[in-house]
């Protein structure tokens, strides 16, 4: 369950890059100027557990800035946000994959990351291989992997992580016909099991076909917040 | 986690692989050896009187550039899923520790072969000094690990401070060739007391006095405490500008 109240998020961009001791000591007396990027400006919504978010919007409108706030890599700077229940935040499928690494390490670090013990890790590695049809593949270094096997292990190993809430930031863009299909079906898996979910996408297929609730976010704020199909209709225009 | 992953990482191509961690002390012990024998003069043992300097001193060095560049490098990690950051430096520290441990033993091979045995409290004291140097590199990291993300030129000049810092801690002389006032200035510096403490006990088995220990310790838990907490309070605002 997610309950945001009136988040406002503001980024302060320089002028002037000051990256080194250098720099900041050449130019010590002359003031910084900032560019206020306002990324989000009093969003409020409500999720019940079970119900599925769409939130959709240009480039630029704040939505991925919206779920690192739920995800709690930011913090806002204005407003609340409540949330009960455990987040897995999947803003990019493979956090943490090395190529160097093997297959199952790659697996080990990954699902640590997103929050499983070593025991259920070790528990759950023959699904997520199998899962990802790699199993030929678990001593191999992720590098010899095909982009498409990574994602497909990655999402194997993102759909272990016990979470009762899911924020997936555009994460099914990539993925040929049958990774899709599979997408599918953990969907409607995590339906059953009445996890709540939001989806950043630009995908509105999607959107309605698996959104309970859809929020079009344009510049930081809520334009709408409705029921998918009318909400999408509108975008559309 | 961290650490294997670090630890795979720097040594999975290379073909010495596991070797380098023994090695890369030990070659560099050899190069001051030879060197810097001539300082020796009247010390006793010097072998293992610099080699103990050595790899204390690099400890502090690993310890501490590993701790800061820790969030930088897994800047890429920490933007995208929240997780504790502090295991992030702490995960560096330890791996330098363990780089630390590693070289100990070749010291500890040298000592032997050369018909030293400390005592077990001697020991046991020793050990003590290494987790105040523990403590020490790592409240330094809480701070240098954030304070390079404003200033990313700090990794160099770290680089720089940490060449003049060999010089400026007796590793490859004592203490007592330099004048009274310069000794009570270098002796400010906490890495010079591990060093001067760690060679009486394990070398030339003194006694060293408690109280300083004890002083070392409470001094060094107290730096980290606060770097714990200064860390703990600005993390956030420094996760924006990465």
């Amino acid at each position: 369950m997610i309950q945001v109240k009136n988040i406002s998020k503001q980024f302060l961009i320089p002028h002037e890059k000051r990256e080194t001791l250098r720099e900041n000591f050449l130019r010590f007396f002359r003031p910084r100027k900032y560019e206020k990027l306002q990324a989000l400006n009093q969003i409020s919504f409500n999720v019940k557990q079970g119900e599925w978010l769409g939130i959709i919007g240009r480039n630029g409108s704040g939505k991925s800035t919206l779920l690192k706030l739920l995800a709690g890599i930011y913090a806002p700077n204005k407003g609340k946000i409540h949330i009960s229940g455990k987040i897995v935040p999947l803003l990019e499928l493979g956090v943490g994959f090395h190529p160097e690494l093997t297959v199952l390490q790659n697996i080990f670090f990954n699902a640590t990351l997103l929050g499983l013990s070593q025991k259920e890790i070790e528990d759950k590695t023959e699904t997520i291989l199998d899962f990802a049809e790699l199993e030929r593949f678990k001593d191999q270094q992720l590098k010899n992997l095909s982009s498409g096997m990574q994602v497909r292990l990655a999402f194997a190993v993102a759909m272990q992580a016990n979470g009762d809430i899911y924020l997936l930031d555009e994460v099914l863009a990539v993925g040929d016909f049958d990774f899709q299909k599979k997408c599918g079906k953990v969907f409607k898996d995590l339906k059953k099991q009445k996890k709540t979910v939001l989806i950043v996408s630009h995908n509105l297929e999607n959107i309605k076909k698996y959104c309970d609730k859809c929020i079009w976010l344009e510049n930081g704020r809520v334009k709408d917040d409705n029921l998918p199909a009318l909400i999408i209709k509108k975008y559309e225009q | 986690m961290f650490i294997r992953m670090d630890f795979i990482l720097r040594y999975q191509n290379s073909v010495l692989g596991f070797l380098w961690v023994f090695l890369k002390p030990f070659l560099i012990f050899l190069v001051l050896l030879t060197v810097f024998t001539f300082f020796g003069g009247d010390i006793q043992h010097y072998q293992v009187y610099l080699l103990l300097g050595i790899i204390l001193f690099q400890f502090f060095s690993d310890g501490t550039t590993f701790g800061m560049h820790s969030i930088l490098n897994k800047a890429h990690v920490i933007l995208k899923i929240p997780f504790s950051k502090t295991s992030v430096i702490l995960a560096g520290t330890l791996n330098a520790l363990l780089h630390f441990f590693f070289a100990l033993l070749i010291f500890f091979g040298f000592l032997f072969f050369n018909g030293l045995y400390p005592s077990f409290l001697n020991i046991l004291l020793f050990l003590l000094l290494i987790f105040i140097e523990f403590l020490f590199i790592l409240g330094l990291s809480f701070f240098t690990s954030l304070w390079v993300i404003s200033f990313r030129d700090l990794g160099q000049i770290w680089e720089v401070f940490l060449t003049a810092l060999f010089y400026l801690v007796p590793i490859f002389y004592p203490l007592s060739i330099l004048p009274e006032h310069l000794q009570k200035i270098l002796w400010f510096n906490p890495l010079s007391q591990i060093i001067v403490f760690s060679r009486d006990l394990l070398i030339y088995g003194k006694t060293v006095p408690s109280a300083n220990i004890l002083y070392l310790f409470i001094g060094s838990s107290l730096f980290c405490f606060l770097g714990w907490r200064y860390f703990q309070n600005k993390i956030q605002s420094f996760t924006e500008k990465i």
